[in-house]
């Protein structure tokens, strides 16, 4: 008699402690969930998009090459400063193999059109007219979001801040070196 | 201290570890020289049980639970703040203190790890503690003997004897009770009547409430039992709404105000539809308060916009110096074309700014994406003109020609504008919410049973010829007494008086 009733103590502590472990576990992932990052280091999920001039264009097109994914809109302070240093950067470095693909948040071709234009933009724009690449794919919170990608197609360095020329150089030049 | 019948022994028991100590060393000299290991596991998963079958302990936790509460109340939660920017929000809107606040994870307190786990620690206390006393209690109140020691019914709080009585003053006692809805079980010589023992249980009737409501809260982790959201939609606009695989159209906004100024608000509704696919399976006319409810979830008019957007018009173009008609075009502010065509004359669009702002240091740029203040750049060439003619038109700058200083050699004229405001829906979806009310149900019906509900009970034992009568309750002494009078009555005893304590 005695021991039954310890041994449905045990069953009750035991069910009890699991069902709260859990609970407490599911708490914590359901939370992460929503904070999922991308991994450095993995390969980057490549994607499709059409260009300002209505060609399409993906990511796998430019294996082999360094790219960078610039994340941007023509409203947010920080990417129009530092436009001028990504294109400054794409002039410098694409002929020894750097692509920029800016990748357009949500607005439409005019605005964009003579955006590129009054900054002289000359790397190919992405429009990602649903915010499907770079929220679901690329979980970009704050824009300016950057991503380089080294010539193995790899995630290599993120920069959720707008970057100055030298930044872009000193990530640049090693992954550029690297495929020689 | 109250009388003690045998079943309260039990109840009232304190530090179950002596009985447990003496188990323990009974099994220890059963076993002889058992290793100690069996042994001392069960001592750990005891202690744990001990730990939260203790009063303190509950009582510490819930003290716990109060202060986190409280402190989650002191500034407003992250979901209730007018910014989607929680990490600026608190120290732009409450400086230092409000840094710390947002620091220490207090902007969300009831989410946080320490909050959920006291809520936990809450739950296996409630379970532990109900079955650690409920079923002692609901044991012994089911064994109890109808014959109680005479000796022990004299010292009953309520105590009344008679004379020269039998079997037969007995019964009609008996019979008295059974009219006030006693329930009767006799035995040679004695009898045991007792009503309300459910109210005794109400305490543990108020621990399933609260375990049924911790439940229906943690329901929220099942996937799709839980969703809430803010939707923001232009008219004619469909957003999808992933997580719930549906979309909201926004077919037609209304908004009214009281006075001319539009400073007091009227009414705004909206016409939404609901879409999975390319179906539409549900629509309403949504006013505030009378949400559309598809799928449980709970869609609300919340808020608009105030600010209009532009939305398209027809704008017409005129030789300025002669004031000569030339034309109209229809101009589409969310999605312009490059170029416009009116009679021999091209319009092109060389730059457009949906939130134009125009800054010293930051020059000409669009401060959103949406059509709330247009700006566009025409180069308007035709014939008669060797050079493009270069201009703005902002619908809401008129005199953006004299401003700038320039010479226009076109004039660009609204004929016809619409504007509109953007609907703000609110999606809710909460499965768990019927379990939370059961939960509050019972809980309400423990407190009922705990607070106006007694146990009641009243012995009687025949000896020597005198009928012993003994009563007792858990509360309400005053009304006990007085219906242990009245059934007595009916065997001609005097009325008698509870012991004070």
């Amino acid at each position: 008699m005695e021991k039954r009733t310890d041994l449905s103590k045990v069953v009750t502590v035991v069910i009890l402690l699991l069902a709260s472990v859990g609970i407490l576990w599911a708490v914590f992932n359901f939370q992460n969930d929503e904070v999922v990052k991308l991994e450095l280091g993995g390969p980057a999920p490549d994607f499709t998009l059409q260009t300002l001039d209505g060609k399409m264009a993906s990511l796998s097109d430019y294996k082999g090459k360094v790219v960078l994914v610039n994340f941007w809109a023509s409203w947010c302070q920080p990417c129009r400063e530092e436009m001028p240093a990504i294109e400054q950067a794409y002039e410098t470095y694409k002929d020894q193999g750097l692509v920029v693909l800016g990748v357009n948040l949500k607005e439409k071709t005019v605005p964009v059109q003579g955006f590129v234009d009054n900054y002289k933009l000359t790397f190919p724009i992405l429009m990602d007219t649903d915010n499907a690449v770079a929220i679901d794919l690329y979980k970009v919170k704050p824009i300016p979001t950057s991503f380089f990608i080294d010539r193995e197609g790899n995630l290599v360095q993120k920069a959720d801040f707008p970057m100055t020329f030298e930044y872009i150089e000193n990530t640049v030049k090693p992954l550029l070196d690297a495929g020689r | 201290m109250r009388q003690l019948n045998n079943e309260e022994q039990t109840e009232n028991r304190k530090g179950q570890g002596t009985d447990h100590e003496n188990q323990t060393a009974q099994e220890n000299a059963a076993q002889g020289a058992r290793p100690v290991r069996p042994v001392r596991r069960k001592g750990i998963i005891e202690s744990i049980w001990d730990f939260f079958a203790s009063v303190p302990v509950g009582i510490t936790i819930i003290a716990l639970l109060t202060v986190g509460s409280t402190l989650g109340t002191i500034y407003p939660q992250e979901n209730a703040i007018p910014s989607p920017n929680p990490e600026f929000y608190y120290f732009d809107t409450y400086g230092k203190l409000g840094e710390i606040y947002f620091r220490l994870g207090l902007s969300h307190t009831y989410t946080t790890w320490w909050y959920l786990t006291l809520v936990l620690l809450l739950a296996i206390s409630l379970v532990i503690v109900s079955i650690d006393r409920g079923v002692p209690l609901y044991k012994s109140l089911k064994n109890q003997p109808v014959a109680r020691k005479v000796l022990a019914i004299r010292g009953d709080r309520l105590y009344a004897s008679k004379e020269a009585a039998g079997e037969e003053e007995m019964n009609r006692l008996g019979e008295a009770l059974k009219k006030r809805r006693y329930k009767i079980r006799t035995e040679q010589g004695a009898l045991l009547a007792e009503k309300g023992r459910l109210p005794r249980f109400g305490a543990y009737v108020i621990h399933i409430g609260l375990l049924i409501i911790i439940a229906g809260v943690f329901t929220r982790l099942i996937p799709g039992w839980y969703y809430t959201d803010m939707v923001w939609i232009k008219e004619g606009e469909r957003v999808p709404v992933k997580e719930l695989g549906f979309s909201l159209q926004n077919n037609g906004f209304e908004l009214e105000y009281y006075d001319q100024q539009q400073t007091r608000v009227k009414k705004y509704e909206t016409d939404v539809a609901v879409y999975e696919g390319d179906q539409e399976v549900a629509i309403k006319h949504l006013i505030v308060n009378d949400p559309l409810i598809y799928e449980n979830t709970y869609i609300f008019q919340n808020s608009f916009d105030p600010s209009p957007m532009f939305k398209d018009g027809e704008i017409q173009l005129l030789d300025k110096a002669t004031q000569k008609p030339l034309g109209t075009f229809h101009f589409d502010f969310e999605d312009p074309q490059p170029e416009y065509k009116v009679g021999d004359y091209t319009l092109k669009v060389v730059n457009y700014y949906p939130d134009i702002r125009v800054d010293k240091d930051m020059g000409i740029y669009t401060n959103s994406r949406e059509p709330y203040n247009p700006g566009i750049q025409f180069d308007i060439s035709g014939p008669g003109f060797a050079e493009p003619s270069r201009q703005w038109m902002m619908p809401m700058a008129p005199f953006v020609e004299q401003m700038l200083g320039a010479e226009y050699k076109f004039s660009l004229k609204f004929q016809q504008v619409d504007v509109f405001h953007m609907t703000g829906l609110k999606l809710n979806r909460d499965l768990g919410i019927p379990i939370v009310y059961t939960g509050c149900g019972v809980t309400l019906w423990g407190l009922v049973l705990v607070f106006y509900f007694q146990h009641r009970r009243v012995w009687a034992r025949l000896e020597d010829g005198v009928l012993h009568v003994g009563g007792h309750t858990n509360k309400n002494w005053l009304g006990m007494n007085k219906e242990f009078n009245r059934a007595l009555s009916v065997i001609d005893v005097e009325p008698v008086k509870f012991k004070k304590k």
